[in-house]
């Protein structure tokens, strides 16, 4: 392309700018009041739009309130429950605390007893009693104190453990056992001995019964007779 | 002045009143012309005017001056909104085509007859033109946006505008013909 071309060019487009600035001179000018109208109308779009706002905002604060009102009727019935029906976690644990402590007092009481061996029976009678006792008050400072005295001998996980809570209960009935045969055996020996150095009557005898305790009963009066 | 026209947008953008006035005597006859050129001098155009500027200052918060002036952005929402109502009634309308057939600059008519004459019979061509094509002629040789800036408010590419234009003068020069054999 040469200037001749060039210039061509730019003379066709400075008349076909003229053209275009007559044909733009031709369009109709902006109708008078129009901008008012739209000035109105944007005022209302503004006002449609603050109401919306509003509604929106009330809406937000009613579903919130609601919201809230949901959150705090569960968090009520779960608080309930909660109360009712302890976790099964809490019961373990509580078992744990019990049976460590009661096996604390037995160990305590176990020397008093070989001291006193007529005196067993009361002494499980008691034992049984602060048992029943101590499992209807556990708290988190008797597990602490527990777990201190006895971490040597337990270890210190013992109560986070149903399997050691499963055993420390067989040695507790273990030792139940033991000592109620213990007391029947003392308690027979006493008889027995009584009976051989002082026999109450020419027709009393000694009689065992079906648990093994050995009585001294009157054949003739078919009772017993309390040495 | 860029200054002034900061504070001028952030103005629109808190919505005051004599803000929204100012925006609507400096660009509205712009905004018109635009319209009108598009969808003819009918109530229509004052309805897509109105919705032009309801538009525009509702979504003023996402203008971008970096991307585009004020004039620019109010055009494209104006041309968007002209075409979008002749859609919906259904007017006749050309879209601008990326895949459109190049024209080049040697193929522009070389024979027009001389100035006054010239113009007069350039002006009663540019009349037979379809809206769209009037608008880009109008946006380029009396608005004198840049090729750019055409491609901004048509949503289109500056080459596809360039393209469009030769094409538009090459239709013209046919147009000048016609005319001038009647």
């Amino acid at each position: 392309m040469n200037d001749n071309d060039i210039n061509h060019i730019l003379q066709h487009d400075a008349q076909l700018r003229e053209a275009v600035r007559r044909h733009e001179q031709q369009s109709p000018p902006l109708p008078a009041g129009l901008n008012e109208r739209v000035m109105q109308e944007m005022g209302k779009v503004e006002q449609d739009r603050h109401r919306m706002r509003k509604r929106v905002k009330i809406l937000l604060a009613l579903t919130s309130t609601a919201a809230a009102c949901l959150l705090l009727l569960l968090t009520r019935s779960l608080s309930t429950r909660e109360q009712t029906e302890p976790a099964p976690v809490l019961e373990a644990k509580t078992k744990a605390i019990t049976i460590s402590e009661t096996m604390t007092k037995t160990e305590v009481e176990a020397p008093m007893e070989e001291k006193e061996p007529t005196d067993l029976h009361k002494c499980v009678a008691r034992k049984k009693l602060r048992k029943k006792v101590r499992k209807k008050e556990p708290s988190i400072e008797r597990e602490l104190v527990a777990q201190e005295q006895y971490a040597d001998t337990l270890g210190s996980h013992i109560f986070q453990s149903p399997e050691n809570v499963l055993i420390a209960m067989k040695m507790l009935d273990e030792c139940d056992a033991i000592y109620r045969n213990e007391l029947q055996e003392v308690r027979n020996n006493v008889i027995d001995a009584t009976f051989r150095v002082a026999p109450p009557s020419g027709s009393a005898i000694l009689v065992k019964d079906m648990n093994g305790d050995l009585d001294v009963v009157d054949r003739e009066k078919k009772r017993i007779i309390e040495l | 002045m860029e200054r002034e026209t900061n504070e001028f947008i952030n103005d629109l953008r808190r919505r005051k009143p004599a803000a929204q006035q100012r925006l609507l005597a400096d660009y509205g006859p712009m905004v018109f012309r635009i319209v009108v050129r598009m969808v003819g001098l009918t109530e229509d155009a004052e309805e897509v005017y109105q919705d032009v500027f309801v538009k525009a200052l509702a979504s003023i918060s996402t203008f971008d001056e970096r991307k585009a002036s004020l004039a620019t952005w109010l055009s494209r929402i104006a041309y968007n909104e002209s075409v979008n109502h002749m859609r919906r009634n259904r007017m006749d309308f050309v879209l601008l085509d990326d895949n459109e057939m190049e024209t080049a600059v040697e193929d522009l008519p070389s024979d027009y007859h001389d100035d006054e004459q010239a113009v007069i019979l350039l002006e009663q061509a540019i009349a037979l033109l379809p809206t769209t094509e009037q608008t880009l002629l109008s946006l380029f040789y009396y608005e004198n946006r840049s090729l750019q800036e055409i491609a901004y408010i048509t949503d289109s590419k500056p080459t596809t505008i360039g393209s469009r234009l030769s094409r538009i003068r090459k239709k013209l020069y046919h147009l000048i013909q016609q005319i001038s054999e009647q």
